[in-house]
């Protein structure tokens, strides 16, 4: 079945998400091989950063696939909404982990309760390379000034509220958010330009 | 609506999780309640946010992962899509059981047979409405004939009232009797009146001692050749001054003074 699917899109093509996630819902296990040799590396350098801990990162990993199985049938599958919605699960698991090393019991998400449909692509006809994107966001992450990347990245991968993040950096509340967000702002404008050159999955050489 | 664009720029910070305090709980509140604006709005951040993965440092995870991985695979059952929300993606069809096909037939008809029901009861209305307004027309008609007839008994039987009878001319020609009643006016009876060729009537005169005859009323017998009708004397002319009455025929409309010779005579003694 899966062979046929990959057929369906023509050769040398490789199956969209989409494609793939329609095959997981009829529990094809090879469709989660695909989606794990897509995504597993990108959700494990996330989760190894959060967590600065190889074996809880794989941890991590596993139980997202895992649950991705798992849930497929249920999942609607739209195109380009299951990367980010792998790495918003990913990540809260991730500081889900670290606050409990931390022995802080304060979730901010049921990591469960987020449904695929909550992670919305601006605009999924026009979604970018995976490779493509994420260099763009190395770039756009590294272009920041090192103040407002330092903060972006205590509440990105550490998990940490402004206050936090303040305190962390021993700067201003009002200055952290708004570096935090001039800094999203930054990101979204950069990915959202990007977008003006629709492409698809199967275009790349 | 206002609220939303001031809480537009937290999105991201709230997805982040960075959000605190006031701001964090007025739009958590705005997402349960399901606003129509924040709930896309954050949905979207989700995605701009879930991008900073890529700025995590590249780490090759262990091969032996993927193995464990798919052995767990194996080993775990999918959920199964819950009977409510199969979709035809997934090759479940939809059927409408009988039942669901007899009730809506059931309620067709029932509309049906309440919109014919309603359209009858219209129709019924109308025509009891316009019997009604029939019936009112009849009660008018004999209110207005009573009420003639009053009056005209009252001319007969007062007490000042004089009776005339006057004379037709020729053999066939029936007697009419006037009863004149100087406040009241006159009353003319009559049967078996002579038919009027169409657009004449018979006039009413009052010819006095002294002077032209003065007109009394315009009447026309009924089908029947029927009449009693209460009239009026124009002018004052009282019953010692008159000689007679006369009855002439006439356009419909009546004469100022008679055009033609008196078909009845009556005098007065």
């Amino acid at each position: 079945m899966f062979l046929a699917a990959l057929k369906v899109l023509g050769g040398g093509e490789r199956p969209d998400d989409a494609a793939l996630m329609a095959e997981l819902a009829r529990g094809e296990q090879t469709a989660l091989e695909c989606l794990y040799d897509r995504y597993g590396r990108a959700v494990f350098s996330l989760a190894l950063r959060i967590t600065q801990h190889s074996g809880a990162a794989e941890e991590i990993v596993q139980d997202v696939f895992l649950q991705l199985w798992k849930s497929a049938p249920l999942y609607q599958p739209e195109r380009g909404r299951l990367e980010p919605w792998l790495f918003t699960i990913a990540r809260n698991r991730a500081l889900d982990h670290l606050r409990l090393k931390r022995e802080k019991q304060r979730r901010i998400e049921d990591t469960l309760e987020i449904e695929p449909g909550a992670v919305a692509v601006p605009n999924p006809e026009a979604y970018v390379d995976l490779q493509r994107r994420s260099e763009k966001v190395r770039a756009v992450v590294n272009s920041l000034p090192a103040e407002e990347r330092r903060a972006i990245e205590l509440a990105f991968f550490e998990g940490m509220s402004h206050s936090e993040v303040a305190a962390a950096l021993a700067k201003p509340l009002g200055t952290v958010k708004s570096w935090i967000r001039n800094g999203l702002i930054r990101l979204r404008e950069a990915l959202a330009a990007e977008e003006m050159h629709p492409r698809s999955l199967g275009e790349a050489p | 609506m206002k609220d939303c664009l001031r809480l537009k720029e937290h999105y991201e910070a709230f997805v982040l999780g960075a959000l605190e305090g006031e701001e964090r709980a007025e739009l958590d509140a705005h997402l349960a309640r399901g606003c129509p604006v924040c709930t896309p709005g954050v949905a979207e951040a989700r995605w701009v946010v879930a991008q900073l993965s890529h700025a995590a440092p590249d780490a090759e995870p262990p091969a032996a992962l993927r193995a464990r991985l798919m052995q767990r695979v194996a080993e775990t059952k999918q959920l199964s899509v819950p009977q409510g929300e199969m979709s035809e993606e997934h090759g479940a069809r939809f059927t409408i059981p009988f039942w669901a096909w007899a009730a809506a037939a059931a309620v067709v008809l029932f509309f049906a047979v309440t919109l014919w029901q309603a359209r009858q009861f219209e129709e019924q209305l109308a025509t009891v409405r316009s019997d009604y307004k029939r019936a009112q027309n009849e009660k008018d008609r004999l209110e207005a004939q009573r009420r003639e007839m009053e009056s005209i008994l009252a001319v007969v039987a007062a007490p000042g009232t004089r009776e005339v009878r006057l004379k037709g001319e020729g053999q066939s020609a029936p007697a009419v009797k006037a009863y004149w009643n100087e406040e009241q006016g006159v009353v003319l009876s009559a049967q078996k009146m002579p038919s009027l060729p169409t657009g004449r009537a018979f006039q009413l005169w009052v010819v006095p001692r002294k002077g032209n005859p003065l007109s009394a009323g315009v009447f026309q017998p009924d089908a029947a050749g029927n009449l009693l009708q209460l009239t009026r004397v124009e002018g004052s002319v009282g019953l010692k001054d008159a000689a007679a009455l006369a009855i002439t025929e006439e356009p419909a409309g009546g004469s100022p003074q008679p055009t033609s010779k008196p078909a009845w005579v009556g005098p007065i003694i």
